[in-house]
């Protein structure tokens, strides 16, 4: 049951993106407090003195581009910080064009191929981080996808790596944020609402900071000289979901999804 | 499919500058089926709690990829109900849940390497095949929930007994098969897997079977995984371009 209303939840995500276009918030930058700011703990460590980022997080509210419509799957507790200011994505013209062409059933996701990143990230389904001194794996329920992040202080990717949906990753600590380059995608996927394309020379630099109200601010910086004009700004705030762990998701079981959008997709011609 | 491709290629490529042609893949007896470097040796490492490390890259074992009734101790059979010896017979490759991009459950492995990764609290298996995906054992002391979703892995949940990995696992949906052979099971499945890591370069296990919906009494597998220390895993998107589906016909009776 709770596979169906996730899927649910992300087409009607991907609907009001087409209806809706997508918002830029208006927010203060990630780790800005509002104003009447709860009172701080101290963030826990390893044994190394790293924030320990383990755990379950979910990121929620509002989408990874500011669009209504993808709301968490479990309530979140509250926080003080908010997710950087959404612009929407700097296109060059001819991947501008294109943007326009594609319906929901060209999303990757609906024939449950992987979303890449940042999209992952911001999907309405909670991930678990685990953390170890060599590498962090992030395991996502959305998909039941995951991502080993091998730590490399010269953040050095292998050569020649095979185009991936979900890109090479590598990290290293940057103070108390982990840095994360990510490389090697293929052109398959979408950045984040309806035909958000790119190519393979997309680059993602994300940021993770482990902030003092328990929440983890994400951040992505997101390049593509071959489809945006400029780097391209998105991000979340990620909270500890309560009493939940990441379950399984097996998206092409009996996923009777696109067929339904595409009769109604009909209807809405007539 | 990929790594014999490049296997071959290597090999011809070799054989072409009059070099020795690096050992094709092979499918060895004791566990392991990917062609790796030698094997290292040296004591288990052991994590910062004290517990023997599992975490590293290790080889799938041949027995739980083709038939498990391999990986029963010499002279034991597979405790069959005559349903599911019938159902056993008659399933097509086609059919196979793997086949079609749908996980392999619990013990069965794809014919690719797999990852674990150990932290004090939780171990994850990590799969380059088997669609790519995951298993979660708790270690932190929960228990089994009370009413599980019947799921492809089911709910494991894990503790040490001495220099063994204990775990338990219920929850389990119907629908996969536990090899190519296509042996059944029933939602009533249990699972009991104790890992060992005798040494550097072995992982080992002993998954004892508990189904009383298809088979007569329990019973016990024994799987072997060699380390492979010269590679990483690599993504793996079954359902994309999945042409194999297609064409397949019978049945695959390898052992």
């Amino acid at each position: 049951m709770r596979i169906l209303i996730a899927r649910w939840m992300v087409t009607v995500a991907a609907a009001a993106a087409l209806v809706c276009g997508s918002a830029a918030a208006q927010a203060p930058r990630a780790g800005q407090a509002a104003a009447g700011a709860a009172p701080t703990k101290p963030i826990p460590r390893t044994a190394e003195g790293k924030p320990d980022l383990t755990g379950t997080w979910q990121a929620g509210g509002v989408s990874i581009t500011g669009e209504a419509g993808a709301p968490p799957l479990h309530p979140l507790p509250p926080t003080k910080y908010r997710a950087p200011r959404r612009e929407p994505i700097p296109y060059q013209e001819w991947a501008a064009a294109q943007e326009k062409t594609f319906t929901v059933l060209d999303d990757p996701t609906s024939q449950c191929l992987l979303p890449g990143v940042p999209r992952i990230v911001g999907m309405p389904m909670p991930l678990e981080i685990v953390q170890t001194p060599k590498e962090v794996v992030i395991l996502y329920e959305s998909f039941r996808a995951y991502r080993r992040i091998p730590i490399n202080d010269k953040l050095e990717h292998p050569d020649d790596l095979t185009p991936t949906w979900m890109g090479d990753s590598v990290g290293r600590w940057e103070g108390d944020t982990f840095v994360v380059d990510v490389t090697g995608f293929n052109d398959k996927t979408w950045l984040s609402g309806l035909g958000s394309i790119h190519t393979e020379k997309l680059h993602v630099v994300e940021h993770y900071q482990l902030n003092d109200d328990d929440t983890l601010s994400y951040t992505a910086t997101v390049e593509d000289p071959g489809a945006l004009t400029k780097p391209w700004v998105t991000g979340s705030v990620l909270r500890r979901p309560i009493d939940v762990r990441v379950e399984e998701y097996e998206c092409i079981e009996n996923n009777p999804d696109n067929e339904h959008i595409r009769k109604a997709m009909e209807k809405e011609k007539k | 499919m990929r790594r014999f491709l490049i296997g071959w290629l290597v090999a011809a490529g070799a054989i072409a500058f009059g070099q020795e042609a690096p050992e094709a893949p092979t499918l060895l007896q004791g566990g392991g089926v990917l062609n790796h470097r030698p094997t290292p040796n040296g004591p288990a490492p052991r994590a910062r709690d004290g517990k023997p490390d599992l975490s590293g890259i290790w080889n799938p074992d041949r027995h739980f990829i083709y038939d498990i009734s391999t990986a029963l101790k010499p002279g034991e059979t597979l405790p069959l109900q005559p349903w599911a010896a019938e159902a056993t017979k008659k399933r097509m490759s086609k059919d196979d849940p793997e086949a079609n991009c749908l996980p392999t459950g619990v013990p069965r492995l794809a014919p690719y390497p797999w990852k674990i990764v150990q932290t004090p609290t939780l171990v994850v298996f990590l799969f380059e095949g088997n669609i790519h995906s995951y298993r979660q054992i708790f270690l932190d002391g929960r228990a089994h929930p009370k009413d599980p979703d019947p799921t492809w892995y089911g709910d494991s949940i894990g503790h040490w007994e001495g220099d063994t990995l204990v775990v338990d696992s219920v929850g389990f949906n119907d629908k996969f098969w536990f090899d190519f052979a296509a042996h059944p099971h029933t939602d009533k499945l249990h699972i009991t897997e104790r890992y060992r890591r005798p040494d550097l370069g072995h992982l080992e296990s002993e998954v004892t079977i508990d189904d009383p919906g298809a088979y007569t009494k329990p019973f016990t597998l024994h799987g072997q995984f060699p380390l492979q220390t010269d590679t990483e895993i690599m993504e793996y998107v079954c359902n994309e371009n999945n042409q194999d589906v297609t064409h397949i016909v019978g049945k695959d009776n390898r052992k």
